[in-house]
């Protein structure tokens, strides 16, 4: 399988602060890639060293097989990249500021762009510093998707707007980078849940895990057992079960491994026979959540 | 993407329209200003608040569009838009420089070939004057507002630099004059040295910026030469500078000028600038051996005192600056002394030492030229006419740089016709005036390339004026050449300095060339 972006032990330190530690990180050509984080873990860092607008420390990158050293003047012709945060020539109308964008790449697609200004009914006369924060997002947006990168990379591109904005920038990144990779940064899960096809966890510059999202949502159950008296409690579970809590005669815990013959072979093991054993398929919120508690309780 | 380079500057003119406009308004008035304007403005008048206003304004407009156009596509942080997007750096800091080529280098060529022309001085015969004045303006200021806009991220954020680099400069100069001796020393090749790291640090943070963009490091660099040049001033070796440049005259050897001490002379009458816990002394002098048509200027002096129960006393090199000429037997040298050592020694008869550091300036080309009514043509392309006030001061011009040169009228052979409110011109009486300029360079630096100037003839010591050059008086121009430095010794035995402390210091004296 090839990879739209590799990373191999990469470092980025500020001084004395490591920001992204020992990242290694493969992303699939053609996924939807989500890394997601609390704030501060090193999310933005991670894709400004991608797009070299930060040097590593060390170890290296690879995007489009590009060294991430290199990543630059026409290697954005194939990468389009989105940030909450970037800085816009406000004085330019949206008209202005795409006919100024579109010289600068071959394969930009005049008819995308009209078809994609439409949808997000983009005022194309106001100056982009007059815009609120959805219609600029829509605007870069559109100057992003409009030359049909093969990789597009959103750094917390739905923050702070409201659902309705966002759904339909979802929506508009859907349709119209279908051929592309997506990789996108995002502190709220929420946003990309329903749409991400792999997911990476970055906690305090470390990923935690990086893997496909269908079996992340597999390996992760909430268990509820319930005994006819409460159980005695061990003093070690097993590794893969987080967040261990007994309330009487019921036992909850998150088990991060799961596989129904082994998970109940355990719970045999430690608990003999429950009366009741309930497991649920948890939401990327709920998984991400106690991730983010286990690493604080590890911690 | 084949025209990146006007696509971005294109980008620029529209959206830096405003600011061109002004720029191109300032230097427009500047030129009308320099072309309208009298010469000498004896009185206030329309103009005079433009002569001063626009000089200034003119470089401080087109920094402020090469720092503003620059930081267009800012160097500085990690947020802009234009980071991401196919730049390539190489057409973008080309499409930089043509607009501040067309913007400020254009622009000035095309007021100063305008000038030129109103001047009555053909542009074409000063080519390489006029490309010389855009090397320096590349360099002092092109090169340092594109270095600074590198490395700012906003107009705000440069002009607290430049008020930093200010406070760095006089810090430095404050540094460099109570340095012993470097006031007389000579240029080095430290001082070219610190020239070229300055340039080359310019030019290296641009393209480091353009091409990787590491602010941290430029501004490292550029803090670190900072850091380097107090280095240079206290490594100077300026006493071996002096003494390199100055050697004592050989024994048989004729000195440009013979100095000695004046004992005929009454002590002063001056009143003096009064300076704390110092005292100033006005030690009489007479000149002699100046040959006529040349001129010898006073660089520097050292000065030391010695009393007769052995206390001493050394002034150290310091700048003097009195021109000796044929004709002029008088001069003198300043001191100023701790008024400690002073109080110690002024009654007592002492022993006084002094070093000269003396240039010769001799006549490389002597040219009589009687003065016309209307303009006449002078030495170094220019041209002069009569002041309309004053029958001492010439009023002349020159394409793109002064000449170096000694002006003289004779009593005897002004027309000057005698008038009551003037004193009459004593018999063999010499007015003499100078235009300085050492330098070897095809143009003065400025805006303006007409240089222009007034040689007021004076025969220095009177009050009034007297009245040198009429129609038809013949003068003489004198261009120099520096010949010859040399040290000289004059030792002054069993003097009072008391008798010679000066209650005030007078001001002017000399024959002065008014730049």
């Amino acid at each position: 399988m090839s990879c739209a972006i590799r990373t191999h032990d990469l470092v980025k330190k500020f001084f004395r602060v490591t920001a992204v530690r020992d990242l290694n990180l493969d992303v699939p050509e053609g996924a939807i890639y989500a890394l997601v984080g609390p704030n501060g873990a090193g999310k933005t860092t991670a894709i400004k060293v991608l797009m070299n607008i930060f040097p590593a420390t060390s170890g290296s990158a690879e995007v489009l097989g590009t060294d991430s050293r290199r990543i630059a003047g026409a290697a954005f012709t194939s990468i389009g990249y989105v940030s909450e945060n970037q800085e816009m020539p406000g004085w330019m109308r949206i008209d202005q500021f795409l006919a100024y964008l579109r010289p600068f790449y071959p394969t930009w697609d005049r008819d995308l762009e009209n078809v994609m200004a439409k949808q997000y009914m983009l005022p194309l006369d106001r100056k982009l510093g007059k815009l609120s924060r959805g219609v600029r997002m829509k605007a870069v947006l559109v100057s992003a998707l409009a030359y049909h990168p093969k990789l597009i990379v959103l750094d917390e591109p739905f923050g702070g707007l409201d659902p309705l904005v966002r759904d339909e920038l979802i929506e508009g990144l859907l349709e119209r980078g279908s051929e592309a990779t997506i990789f996108v940064s995002s502190h709220d899960l929420a946003e990309i849940e329903n749409v991400a096809s792999h997911v990476g966890y970055l906690e305090e510059g470390r990923l935690r895990f990086s893997e496909d999202m269908a079996a992340l949502i597999d390996r992760f159950r909430e268990v509820e057992l319930t005994f006819d008296a409460a159980p005695a409690l061990q003093a070690k579970w097993p590794e893969s079960w987080m967040q261990v809590d007994a309330a009487g005669a019921v036992v909850r815990f998150i088990e991060s491994r799961f596989d129904e013959e082994r998970t109940r072979s355990e719970i045999q093991n430690l608990f003999g026979q429950a009366r009741d054993t309930t497991f649920t398929p948890m939401s990327l919120r709920s998984i991400f959540l106690a991730m983010a508690k286990a690493g604080r309780g590890s911690a | 993407m084949k025209n990146q380079i006007l696509h971005i500057f294109q980008k620029d003119v529209r959206h830096h329209w405003l600011e061109i406009a002004v720029s191109v308004a300032v230097i427009v008035a500047y030129a009308w200003n320099a072309v309208t304007r009298p010469m000498v403005e004896y009185a206030p008048g329309p103009h005079t608040f433009l002569s001063r206003v626009l000089p200034p304004l003119v470089p401080i407009a087109w920094a402020f569009l090469i720092v503003r156009v620059l930081q267009g596509e800012c160097m500085v942080g990690d947020r802009q838009f234009w980071v991401t997007r196919p730049y390539d750096w190489k057409k973008l800091l080309a499409a930089k420089l043509l607009f501040v080529f067309l913007f400020v280098n254009a622009p000035l060529f095309g007021i100063q070939v305008f000038m030129l022309l109103k001047a009555g001085f053909p542009p074409s015969r000063y080519v390489i004057g006029l490309l010389w004045l855009q090397l320096m303006w590349t360099l002092i200021l092109i090169l340092p507002a594109a270095t600074l806009a590198s490395i700012t991220a906003s107009i705000g954020q440069a002009t607290l630099v430049v008020l930093g680099a200010l406070l760095y400069i006089i810090g430095g100069a404050a540094l460099d004059s109570v340095m012993p001796n470097a006031g007389v020393a000579p240029d080095s090749i430290l001082d070219s040295l610190q020239i070229a790291m300055l340039i080359s640090a310019g030019v290296a943070v641009v393209f480091w910026q353009y091409s990787r963009r590491r602010t941290a490091q430029s501004r490292l660099l550029l803090l670190g030469l900072a850091a380097t040049i107090p280095i240079f001033i206290f490594a100077t070796p300026y006493q071996t500078l002096i003494d390199h440049a100055y050697r004592q005259a050989a024994a048989a050897q004729e000195p440009p000028a013979r100095l000695a001490f004046d004992f005929t002379k009454p002590r002063s009458r001056g009143r003096g600038y009064p300076e704390k816990n110092k005292v100033h002394v006005r030690l009489p002098l007479l000149v002699s051996g100046v040959t006529s048509g040349s001129m010898v200027q006073v660089n520097g002096t050292r000065v030391s005192i010695q009393a007769p129960d052995g206390r001493q006393w050394s002034s150290g090199w310091h700048a003097a600056g009195p021109v000796l000429l044929a004709d002029r037997p008088h001069s003198q040298e300043d001191l100023t002394i701790d008024q400690s050592f002073f109080e110690q020694v002024k009654s007592v008869p002492v022993k006084v030492h002094i070093s000269f550091a003396l240039t010769l300036f001799e006549g490389k080309e002597a040219r009589r030229i009687v003065a016309e009514a209307s303009q006449f043509s002078v030495p170094g392309n220019g041209r002069c006419w009569l002041a309309s006030r004053w029958s001492n001061e010439l009023l002349c011009s020159f394409p793109l740089r002064k000449p170096f040169l000694l002006l003289s009228g004779s009593a005897e052979e002004t027309t000057c016709a005698a008038r009551e409110d003037k004193e009459l011109l004593p018999a063999g009486a010499i007015g003499y005036s100078w235009q300085w300029n050492q330098s070897s360079d095809p143009a003065e630096f400025g805006i303006s390339p007409v240089q222009s100037t007034v040689l007021y003839l004076s025969d220095w010591g009177e009050a009034v004026s007297r009245e040198y050059v009429c129609p038809g008086t013949p003068l003489t121009f004198t261009t120099l050449q520096e010949t010859q430095r040399i040290r000289s010794e004059l030792d002054i035995d069993g003097i009072r300095l008391a008798h010679y402390q000066l209650i005030g210091v007078e001001d002017g004296g000399f024959g002065i060339s008014v730049p």
